[in-house]
């Protein structure tokens, strides 16, 4: 051991040292996101004012249920949860007065254009009013026309019953299903702000007291709408997939180390190197990005298993060493490390480019914990390595008979090539292009049930798409809505608020029309109080009881308002200022678009990894190389054509990995099988361990992370298999 | 003792209660026989606080299970037709409205009045409780209903019924305390 060796150990220490200090104290505050729309990239169209609709329709929650003492008991158990900030359902006494009293207050920006219409003909409506005094039901009392003698309330009551999805009904929000039954609803506010864990807390109690009502209410109905919903069970399956397929697999690496090597320490060494590496890949993220996605997370606590290979290159070559020192055979090693690292980096690397921070964060993990590992094994394993005691594993009798078979059996190797190309065919006939979303997040089936059920009562959709409206100031808002409006767009998040001008028409009928009834009503002993009708701005109404519905509609940035205006009607001629907002369909674009884009970048990517092969081992044996990536990426396109899963974003990363990992396979086969070692022995460890560590992946519940974990898997498989071509291809008979 | 007097006290209840229930039932099957029939109406309205009540008089018209039409002559020609749930009211022959039963509370506030015209207690059932229940001198009846939903509550505080094998009189004591008297006369079928 030189001094330099052991200076660069040292360093490595000391550097590795302060990754796990900066991680002890970055880690407990790390915000691991479950969000499938952050881990996508920015929308276009004002992204800050559409990040803050989002937070604000994130934190709200519908409760439907046909059983009002089932509501009751379901809802008066969420006042009491700490995470609720705000619930509407039942309306008190108190809400009811408030809210007729606002009414009245601002009938001339509320009234239907049918009532405007009939206050304009003052006798008339005068005749009405008396009529409704005579009525043999429902007539309205005394003290109710002293309060409203034109009985504008009533009128803005029945229009908007009429109307709205949403009516009040026995004193509670509620709406009717196709069959005409009547669902009461509740309204739910979370406060601002909640982290992963109270937002976990808050779905477990809420569940619990959902399970709670429905034991005591075997006939209720109960369902439930909130993105919280969605982030808790996509949070709670990330988690899931990780422990699970993280310790499935740590448990079956240990179980091949143990089987193969027979001895304890290689596994350690493993370990060693995949901690090491771990523990880079996080500190980087955590310091470039400031937190880590669910999903890349599960993919990278199985990528690092990837690091063992370059423990079991070592190992192997130990053990088959002829003369020499621990430190002599990584010397000669050094240059195969070091080259599968940098073919590593330009495959991962490649990753940077990508749009979405999601997989931005791999290609960092991948870059700085394969290489933090890779430099694991360089620096400190020929100390660890001293007196190490190991035999030929039991996958050398395999190794031996596939070299054999690659070289002695050319016939057959012909038949296996006309199978899987008889395979290919097959599979890349059944090979689907799908960017959809869905097979990054599906769903749990009950959520989205629950979804479609208050979808069809409130006539909403929830799949976040709809206008953005900007406006300088609130008159010019209501002035877009009407003009929204008159083109047919239809929301229930228009408020029923009239532009200034209207309204003052409105004010100028009712004034009119109360003089007559006022003489009406007092031959009748009636003697209403004077009132003073005015407009209303769009700021005082969402401020009163009435705008309590709209406001999270509405948002107030760096001086302007907007407004979120939730439909699924898709127009091209929309106003100035109006925004068409799909963010689904348009992060589906820039997944297509990126897909194309990045298997371009593939071609490149495979040129260039071959130009550093070719500089090493030269152009005939980069040829070679180039066909049997080649046919490691066919592979991964088969097995995703015959599993019926999807090629998209994330299995085209995939590919650029099987590039990254297969060629370390030819640089060490065509490597090691100069030195005389056994090199597909290492190679079959090797490739063991990566399919026990990303062929796991398979098991996800996401279809992205399937998708990625089988073409990588394939891919990686068929490398190994194909390798032992470039013995065939440069006629070596080692 | 206190027990047995409990006991006493516990089965006369009962069996009151058992009364009131036998006659209950008597004068709804009485009643739903009823079918359809045209009479005349006076109605008083007491608004609160006001002695003098604001009249009216007019003809109803039922015709069993399919529509009620209340026709107020004076002291202006107002018709409420009350058909399959919804409702149109003329005022001075002018079609002034016209409430579809798809709006709840309009639909339940037109049940309610066309139960009480024609007689259909059973139509009440899901809106009102009998409070109480007496058989008068003349071989009549007299019963109050409290509500029971919300909307109703809202509405009424009381409902009172006087009749014998129809129904005579309904008084309305109405949330906010004003108070409609409606009595029926000249009965005949049609």
């Amino acid at each position: 051991m030189t001094a330099g060796n052991r200076l660069a150990a040292a360093i490595w220490a000391f550097i590795t040292v302060l990754l796990i200090v900066f991680l002890g104290i970055r880690l407990p505050y790390t915000h691991v996101s479950s969000d499938i729309l952050e881990l996508l990239p920015q929308t276009r169209v004002l992204p800050q004012v559409q990040k803050a609709f989002l937070e604000r329709l994130d934190t709200r929650i519908i409760i439907a249920s046909n059983d009002i003492t089932a509501f009751d008991e379901m809802v008066g158990g969420l006042g009491g949860l700490p995470a609720v900030e705000n619930i509407r359902g039942r309306l008190t006494n108190e809400q009811k007065k408030e809210y007729l009293r606002d009414i009245v207050r601002y009938a001339p920006a509320i009234l239907s254009d049918a009532a405007i219409r009939s206050l304009s003909a003052p006798e008339s409506y005068a005749r009405k009013v008396v009529a409704q005094i005579y009525s043999p039901i429902g007539a309205p009392g005394k003290a109710e026309l002293e309060a409203d003698p034109l009985l504008l309330a009533r009128s803005v009551l029945k229009s908007r019953q009429m109307q709205d999805t949403v009516f009040e009904s026995d004193g509670y929000l509620s709406a009717r299903d196709e069959q005409g039954t009547v669902w009461a609803l509740a309204f739910i506010t979370l406060k601002n702000g909640l982290t992963n864990e109270e937002k976990a807390d808050f779905v477990s109690q809420f569940r619990s007291l959902e399970s709670a009502t429905k034991k005591s209410y075997p006939d209720a109905l109960i369902c439930t709408q909130g993105s919280v919903f969605y982030a808790v069970a996509a949070a709670d399956s990330a988690r899931a997939d990780i422990t699970l397929l993280g310790s499935v697999s740590l448990v079956l690496l240990i179980g091949l180390f143990a089987w193969t090597f027979g001895s304890v320490r290689p596994i350690l060494l493993c370990m060693l190197s995949a901690s090491v590496g771990t523990v880079a890949g996080l500190a980087s993220c955590l310091y470039v990005f400031g937190g880590i996605y669910g999903v890349t997370l599960v993919m990278c606590v199985s990528l690092i298993g990837l690091s063992t290979d370059y423990t079991t290159y070592y190992l192997m070559s130990l053990r088959d060493r002829l003369s020499g020192t621990a430190w002599d055979v990584m010397e000669a090693l050094r240059p195969s490390l070091m080259h599968a690292v940098l073919t590593t980096v330009i495959a991962y690397g490649l990753m940077f480019i990508a749009p979405f921070p999601g997989l931005r964060q791999l290609a960092l993990f991948a870059v700085t914990g394969l290489s933090a590992a890779c430099l694991t094994t360089i620096f400190w394993f020929p100390m660890l390595v001293s007196g190490i005691r190991m035999k030929r594993t039991p996958l050398a009798v395999f190794a031996r008979g596939y070299q054999d078979f690659w070289q002695n059996k050319r016939k057959y190797i012909m038949v296996v090539f006309l199978v899987f190309t008889a395979c290919t065919a097959v599979g890349l006939n059944r090979l689907q292009i799908n960017d959809s979303l869905l097979a990054l997040q599906e769903p749990p089936q009950l959520l989205a049930a629950d979804e479609a059920k208050i979808a069809t009562l409130l006539g909403q959709n929830f799949t976040q798409s709809g206008l953005l409206v900007d406006a300088k100031d609130e008159e010019q808002l209501i002035q877009i809505f009407e003009e929204l409006k008159k083109q047919g767009i239809s929301s229930d998040a228009f408020p029923p608020l009239r532009s200034v001008a209207v309204q003052q028409s409105a004010v100028q009928h009712i004034h009119t029309a109360e003089d007559v009834v006022r003489a009406k009503l007092q031959k009748l002993g009636i003697h209403a109080g004077e009132f003073k009708y005015s407009s209303v701005g769009l700021k005082d109404y969402l401020a009163s009881s009435l705008g309590e519905a709209y406001r999270p509609m509405f948002l107030e940035y760096e001086g302007r308002i907007y407004a979120w205006i939730p439909t699924n009607e898709v127009r091209n001629d929309l106003p100035a200022n109006v925004y068409l907002v799909d963010r689904r369909g348009e992060i589906e674009h820039v997944m297509q678009s990126y897909r194309v884009r990045i298997m371009e970048l593939l071609c490149a990517a495979l040129v260039l990894v071959l130009i550093s092969f070719a500089c090493r081992f030269g152009w005939k044996s980069a040829v070679g190389a180039g066909l049997c990536l080649g046919f490691a990426a066919t592979a991964s396109l088969t097995a995703l054509g015959f599993a019926g899963l999807p090629l998209n974003l994330f299995a085209v990363f995939a590919m650029i990995l099987v590039l990254g990992i297969g060629i370390d396979y030819i640089v060490f086969f065509t490597d090691l099988s100069t030195k005389k070692v056994n090199a597909l022995e290492a190679m079959a460890i090797a490739v063991a361990s990566s399919l026990i560590s990303l062929g796991i992946l398979i098991f996800s519940r996401t279809d992205a992370v399937q998708g990625f974990g089988l073409a990588l898997s394939a891919g990686v498989a068929a490398a190994f298999c194909i390798a032992p071509f470039m013995l065939w291809w440069s006629h070596d008979k080692h | 003792m206190l027990k047995r007097r409990k006991l006493i006290c516990a089965a006369a209840l009962y069996t009151a209660l058992n009364a009131v229930a036998a006659d209950l039932s008597t004068v709804r099957k009485n009643l739903l026989s009823a079918g359809s029939f045209r009479c005349t109406f006076e109605q008083r309205r007491y608004l609160k606080g006001q002695t003098v009540p604001l009249e009216s008089v007019g003809t109803l018209k039922v015709r069993q299970n399919s529509s009620v039409l209340w026709h107020q002559t004076d002291p202006f020609d107002q018709k409420i037709f009350i058909s399959g749930g919804s409702i149109r009211i003329e005022v001075e022959g002018d079609p002034v409205e016209e409430i579809s039963s798809e709006n709840e509370a309009a639909g339940d506030i037109v049940k309610v009045l066309a139960s009480l015209v024609s007689g259909d207690l059973k139509g009440l059932d899901e809106t009102f409780e009998t409070k109480s229940f007496e058989e008068t001198a003349d071989g009549g009846w007299r019963m109050n209903l409290c509500p029971k939903t919300e909307l109703m509550k809202r509405i009424f505080r009381e409902i009172g019924l006087r009749g014998s094998r129809t129904i005579e009189a309904v008084v309305l004591f109405e949330s906010a305390g004003d108070r409609t008297e409606i009595e029926f006369s000249d009965r005949e079928r049609i």
